[in-house]
């Protein structure tokens, strides 16, 4: 087996990458591009020319939207139903005033203390969506945030859009969220798992072969920032519209696709203790880092044989 | 008109009158249902086997206890009716771990 050919640049507020086994690399990463540039134009909390920005905009009044917008939003509305609301889109005004109201990369890291009241987030049955006319209304008040499901449909789109073009094996990374389609290379693609995916390669000591559909990581180690004395980070949880506690610093899961794998990280991180129970009852593939670094494994995913490095 | 045809009339009155008021009702409320469904969306749910109350305990190592699991709402009402509506989809395997130099990684971002 060749090794593959990879490119990597900035998008959506993170690292996308692209792996080919085989031909076609340009090809490939053009056609990543147009998926990401469509996804980021639909889809971004921070454009003022997204069309979430104009649902999020208008408060209570009907919107028309794009064929991949109402994607976007039916993926967000699956992954609450899913996940009975852990996973919830109606967060974006807690994420706003909790101070992640523009791209990571210009908010403020140390900040004053914040003088906000904390409210659950309205939950994601208030969206109205009529697809006949593909509109899509959200109350006022209720600011819609895609960011534990966009990146991750994304790349599942952008997988199979590439694969297809080229007709090779590919690999679509966005911050961490990893699709492939096609035959994959030798046994599997290889793929470390991190923290951060932005890691150097290797560094984590556990990496595994995955040969199809998804692979997502979710952790409270990354996106942080500071507000007075208190230390916050973007994985809300809905019921309280503040940074979750929870017993996990870090979740990564292997599914059919990376949407799911992603919602099921995601929900995952939220839930806690119950977490292990609910993805094996799914047969997800998990592995579950504690605060420590100690590391559970369900569902046939192998254990590490150390704690997880830091 | 004799007394008995005058009963015939006032009963067939009656008879019209009450297929009528159970017209009416069963229109009124149908119409009633439909803007209750339309106006208070409901969700349906249920959770997977062995649910009780979750334990706040750190993680363990078995990872097997089933506490308080939010369980995949099916109800289908709300803003979601997209025809997306089956489970979280397991992969064909599940990953592997191997000694090779990774492509990439999967981590937070």
């Amino acid at each position: 087996m060749t090794d593959p050919v990879t490119y990597s640049w900035p998008a959506l507020g993170t690292t996308a990458t692209v792996a080919v086994s085989g031909r076609g690399i340009d090809l490939a990463v053009g056609e990543v591009r147009a998926e990401v540039e469509a996804i980021d134009l639909a889809c971004s909390r921070f454009r003022p020319d997204s069309e979430l920005s104009a649902v999020n905009s208008v408060a209570g009044r009907p919107v028309a939207v794009s064929e991949l917008f109402l994607e976007a939003l039916d993926a967000a509305l699956r992954a609450a139903r899913l996940t009975g609301g852990l996973v919830d889109p109606t967060i974006g005004r807690a994420l706003r005033v909790l101070g992640y109201d523009r791209d990571f990369a210009a908010v403020d890291a140390q900040g004053p203390p914040l003088q906000v009241r904390f409210q659950p987030a309205p939950g994601w049955t208030a969206v109205a969506v009529d697809r006949t006319r593909r509109m899509v209304t959200v109350p006022a008040g209720v600011e819609l945030d895609f960011g534990a499901t966009a990146k991750a449909l994304c790349a599942d789109r952008a997988a199979r859009r590439a694969a297809a073009a080229t007709g090779s094996a590919v690999l679509v990374s966005l911050g961490g969220d990893i699709a492939v389609a096609g035959e994959p290379p030798g046994d599997g693609w290889p793929i470390g798992i991190t923290d951060d995916h932005a890691d150097p390669l290797g560094a984590s000591g556990c990496t595994v072969t995955v040969r199809s559909g998804g692979l997502a990581t979710s952790s409270t180690t990354v996106r942080r920032w500071r507000r007075g004395d208190r230390d916050l980070h973007h994985l809300i949880d809905p019921r309280s519209g503040q940074p979750a506690d929870t017993c996990w610093r870090t979740v990564s899961v292997a599914a059919g696709s990376c949407l799911d794998a992603n919602i099921a990280a995601s929900a995952a991180v939220l839930m806690g203790p119950a977490a292990p129970a609910w993805l094996t009852d799914r047969h997800l593939p998990a592995r579950l880092v504690g605060p420590d670094g100690q590391v559970v494994t369900v569902s046939g995913w192998v254990a590490d044989r150390e704690p997880a490095a830091r | 008109m004799g007394s008995r045809a005058v009963r015939d009339v006032g009963l067939a009155r009656i008879g019209t009158t009450t297929r009528w008021l159970t017209a009416g009702t069963l229109v009124i409320g149908g119409v009633l249902s439909a803007a209750a469904a339309k106006s208070l969306p409901g969700r349906s749910s249920h959770t997977t086997s062995g649910s009780a109350a979750a334990p706040a305990q750190a993680p363990s190592q078995s990872g097997t206890s089933s506490a308080g699991l939010p369980g995949d709402d099916t109800g289908g009402s709300g803003g979601d009716q997209s025809g997306s509506a089956g489970g979280l989809t397991a992969p064909a395997q599940a990953p592997q771990p191997v000694q090779s130099a990774p492509v990439v990684n999967s981590g937070g971002s």
